[in-house]
């Protein structure tokens, strides 16, 4: 179809009357007609009659063509339409080509910030909002006990058999089932042996999952037991990775850890393994529901049941039920039901970024909003021009909106790659073996496009359409008449205050980054209380049954190999490996003097059974008393770390007092009393948490029923490749299937680093960001403002201003606002760092370096974006500027 | 005459009115003229058909519509062949001429061997 010439659709507006049209083109045909029959010499009358007859029924004719009229109207508005948004965006798109500066910086602004926001609100979104997908997934709770130390809430795990007795007697709930949590372990299958994640759940988890296996079949709870040879399923990533998705695997034995076991299936990749998300497990190990997990348990409540009435009978049951407990404490421990996802330690971190990501795209917004305005005037001309020329306001409006929506939709694209890039960072970035795993679980899929494209279509409408106002607003007649200027203070004043907005908003961002990191900063050179230098730990692990012995043989062998070993400088053993696992008792301490009840516990405290020469080994000075000596296992004699000493007595003066846990007393009444003989340093073996400071040393046994089913050794090396030297001695000295574990104390400790490290790196990106669109914005409005003041500052410059004094008029100008926006920011970030408190591990959230550096670092940021503008503003001719005009 | 000439018309007046504006702009009463001399008056349209076809062609696209001036000075609406109806003219004149040619060799064939 030819397009019509479109001036041909103004036709329409005063000729739109179809029926009319219809009659006066018959009416035509009738006149000529009869004029016709009039010339063959026929009288009016009969000319008539003649005329009615041949066109037969006129009323149908006439009917179906003003129906038609109708339709071919229709589809011309529907064509006018499109024509127009495609005139609007073709105009667009030269408008935006011709200022390919400015288009670039707008695009790059939404790519950033829309991005940025993309990518973390993906991850909240998978992380926070959505649930587990399992049947019912809204019913789906998590049971868990928890009990408050030293202000600290601390989960723990159920009694052993929880699950079972729920199963068996609540009314409130569907399902139940015991889920584990994961660790690493070997699994072999004759001389092939590769390291697993595994996940422990009981049999009804796949049914609770909804899941059904790929292959083989779920084994069933009568099927299970914890003694004797195991089952265990393949998840299937790991079944395609390993076994190359083979069915012949079902049914096959192996051996997990020294437990032999029987492939029973394979589960779909697409199952959650409940360890909140955290591990991506391999296998799935199943135990027997009363099995001695320290898990909790899944819980699907009854439909229209409300959690708290769950709670309440689920915890009259747990009350009653008389199970065998894993931490045995005579305090009270609440049952709670949280949701799954509430148990993310990523959870608050989380919310953090998503509440930083959100003031990083209000800067870009602003930005953008900037942007707009300031291309605004100068199109201001452009725009009255076409007003002139009959564009009315409502189609300039819908111009600039079109402008606007068009930038939108080509920011959002860019935003959505640069928002999938972000989460193939963030990925490739987040710390190992920590909850961050949960990332990977986090899509780049359509969901992510979406969000790219709802946040950019908003904000794009959203400023574009107060823009538009804005500029459509304004006298556009007046921007004809030369020297208009008055009217330019008002857009100035406007844009004036997105700048200290956006200066605000990112001065909010620098502190919150810098606060994190002085944080991390300062947890980096904490004291540790001893010498980390070069010390290594080795764990074996012994196998079950082996002859105590045979396995005080195999310790001490080794221990005297790599005291001897060149690089060594000393080998012990010892109970615990600073930093490592190991047994924390909660404990209340009494003295003979002075009795506590077991209610009266605050804290806890490591346990070490360590030999005599592990303080020096450690570097550790004795503060007071005596080290162990050969009698102090049979006397009861124990060193205590400084803040230990201080809850035994508060003058911390406690060589030769005695003492002892009333929490343990409360179990056993003949719990012995224990005879401080030394004090030594308080150890940190968490850099993130200071929930347990204290530490009780015990003279270590090595022989005899008391020696545990692993042994541990701290190495101290020297010299460049003594970790490798370590491994070549270790390694052929471990007893039994599992092969010892060789850690860095210091690395280890260090570890605990990660999520701050983490999630400190984020922010200050984010922050850098928002200071960099700060400065942009910054830039555009006194460079803008320098345009606008050329004339001015020609007349000042012609009246005898110096260039010095005009640059500082400039500078001043621009550092007013930054210092407007500083100001509003830090009160800003005073109030916001409230809710991250627990975030910054002990630095005050008003620490003045932070909001100090913070204040400076914009402010230069400031100056240095007003070094063009102001070099332009002094370059200025007052001859030319005063004549432009 | 008339009755049986309207049915042979019904399916060809679309053909007829393409041809008769395909030599620039013509009014609805031009056409009928056109089509009444052409056929040396043998066909007969009935007139009230003829608008709503002329309607149905702009309305595909295949003839354009603007107001404009007669000969006598009135206000009419002219037609013009666009592009797409001037297309469609020749498929369906060769179709025409084709079946027409074929009825007329099936007329003048001698008769069928007994």
């Amino acid at each position: 179809m030819t397009k019509p010439p479109a001036w041909r659709r103004y036709l329409r507006f005063w000729r739109s009357n179809i029926a009319e049209d219809v009659d006066d083109e018959l009416r035509f045909h009738v006149e000529m007609r009869v004029q016709e029959y009039l010339a063959r010499g026929m009288s009016e009358y009969e000319a008539r009659r003649a005329v009615t007859a041949r066109l037969g029924d006129v009323d149908a004719a006439r009917a179906e063509c003003v129906e038609l009229g109708k339709v071919r109207e229709t589809h011309a508005r529907n064509a006018d339409l499109l024509d127009g948004v495609r005139a609007d965006v073709r105009y667009a798109l030269r408008s935006l080509g011709r200022a390919p500066g400015w288009t670039a910086v707008a695009l790059l602004t939404i790519a950033l910030g829309v991005g940025a926001t993309t990518t973390v609100f993906s991850v909240a979104d998978t992380l926070l909002v959505r649930p587990f997908p399992y049947p019912g997934a809204s019913r789906v709770y998590m049971a868990r006990r928890q009990f408050g130390v030293n202000g600290a809430t601390v989960p723990v795990g159920l009694p052993f058999g929880m699950a079972n007795e729920w199963r068996a007697h609540a009314r409130t709930i569907e399902a139940a089932t015991l889920v584990g949590s994961a660790g690493s372990s070997r699994l072999s299958a004759g001389a092939d042996t590769i390291t697993v994640q595994v996940a422990r759940v009981d049999p009804y988890f796949l049914a609770f999952a909804g899941a059904r296996p790929l292959a083989g079949r779920a084994p069933r709870a009568n099927e299970i037991h914890d003694d004797g040879p195991g089952a265990i399923l393949l998840t299937e990533d790991f079944w395609r990775r390993e076994y190359g998705a083979s069915t012949d695997v079902v049914g096959r034995t192996m051996r997990l850890g020294d437990r032999s076991v029987s492939i029973a299936g394979v589960v779909p990749a697409s199952l959650s393994i409940p360890d909140f998300r955290a591990e991506r497990a391999d296998v799935l190990e199943l135990v027997s529901p009363s099995a001695m997990i320290n898990g909790p348990v899944l819980v699907r409540l009854a439909p229209g049941v409300s959690p708290a009435r769950a709670t309440a009978e689920l915890d009259a049951i747990m009350q009653h039920a008389n199970l065998r407990d894993v931490r045995p404490v005579p305090m009270a421990m609440p049952l709670r039901l949280t949701r799954p996802q509430d148990w993310l330690a990523i959870r608050q971190p989380l919310v953090m970024l998503t509440g930083a990501v959100a003031l990083l795209l209000l800067v870009a917004c602003t930005n953008i909003a900037h942007l707009l305005l300031a291309r605004g005037a100068t199109r201001q001309r452009e725009l009255a021009v076409r007003h002139a020329l009959g564009a009315g306001r409502p189609r300039l409006l819908r111009q600039l909106v079109t402008e606007s929506l068009l930038l939108a939709v080509l920011g959002g694209a860019l935003a959505s790659f640069v928002g999938w890039a972000g989460l193939r960072l963030l990925r490739a970035l987040r710390p190992a073996g920590r909850d961050f795993v949960a990332l990977s679980y986090v899509s780049t899929d359509h969901r992510l496009l979406s969000i790219a494209a709802v946040i950019a279509i908003v904000c794009g409408l959203a400023i574009g359409l107060l823009a538009a106002l804005r500029i459509a607003h304004r006298d556009l007649g007046a921007s004809l008449r030369a020297g208009a200027s008055s009217m330019l203070v008002a857009g100035r004043r406007l844009r004036s205050s997105l700048v200290v907005a956006e200066v605000a908003l990112s001065a909010t961002l620098l502190v919150g980054a810098l606060l994190l990191i002085h944080a991390v900063f300062d947890l980096q050179r904490a004291d540790l209380g001893f010498d980390a230098r070069g010390l290594y730990g080795v764990s074996l692990s012994m196998p079950r049954g082996m002859p105590p012995a045979e396995r005080t043989a195999a310790v001490e062998g080794l221990r005297d190999r790599l005291a001897a070993a060149p690089g060594v400088s000393s080998a012990i053993q010892t109970g615990r490996v600073p930093g490592g696992p190991g047994f924390t008792a909660i404990a209340a301490y009494e003295t003979p003097e002075h009795p506590l009840s077991p209610q009266e516990a605050n804290g806890g405290t490591e346990l070490y059974d360590v030999p005599p020469e592990y303080f020096a080994m450690m570097r550790m000075p004795l503060l007071a008393g005596r080290t162990f000596d050969g009698g102090s296992r049979a006397a009861n004699e124990v060193v205590v770390s400084r803040s230990l000493a201080r809850q035994i007595s508060p003058d911390g003066n406690v060589v030769g007092r005695r003492f002892r846990n009333a929490v343990s007393r409360s179990r056993g009444p003949d719990e012995p009393w224990q005879t401080v003989i030394g004090i030594v340093p308080d150890v940190i073996t968490s850099l993130t948490s200071h929930d347990v400071d204290a530490q009780l040393y015990r003279p270590l046994v090595t022989t005899g029923p008391g020696s545990g089913g692993n042994a541990s050794l701290l190495v101290r090396l020297s010299g460049p490749d003594a970790v490798t030297r370590l491994r070549q001695l270790v390694a052929p000295a471990s007893p039994g299937n599992t092969p010892a574990e060789i850690v860095n104390v210091r690395d280890r400790i260090e570890a605990s680093l990660a999520e701050p490290l983490f999630v400190m790196r984020i922010l200050a990106a984010f922050a850098a960001l928002g200071v960099a669109l700060a400065a942009i914005g910054l830039f555009g409005v006194i460079s803008y403002s320098v345009g606008q003041r050329t004339r001015e500052i020609g007349v000042r410059m012609t009246l005898g201003a110096t260039r010095a004094s005009i640059a500082r008029l400039v500078i001043g100008d621009g550092i007013r606002l930054a210092l407007a926006g500083v100001v509003i920011g830090l009160l800003g970030a005073g109030a916001a760092t409230r809710l991250v408190q627990n975030l910054l591990y002990g630095v005050s959230r008003f620490d003045p370096f932070s909001f100090g550096l913070g204040s400076v670092v914009l402010l230069a940021v400031a100056f240095v974006a007003c070094v063009v503008p102001t070099l332009r503003a002094t370059g200025v001719d007052p001859v030319v500027a005063v004549r432009a005009e | 005459m008339a009755d049986s000439n309207v049915e042979v018309l019904r399916g060809t007046l679309d053909l007829l009115i393409l041809k008769a504006v395909s030599w620039g702009p013509t009014h609805g009463y031009a056409v009928a003229r056109w089509i009444e001399q052409a056929t040396n008056d043998v066909l007969q349209i009935e007139e009230g058909s003829l608008y709503p076809a002329l309607h149905r062609l702009e309305t595909r696209g295949w003839i354009d519509a603007s107001w404009g001036t007669s000969e006598n000075n009135r206000r009419a609406k002219f037609y013009t062949l666009t592009p797409k109806g001037r297309a469609q003219l020749r498929v369906e004149a060769a179709t025409w001429t084709r079946f027409a040619g074929a009825v007329f060799a099936a007329l003048e064939a001698p008769p069928r061997p007994a």
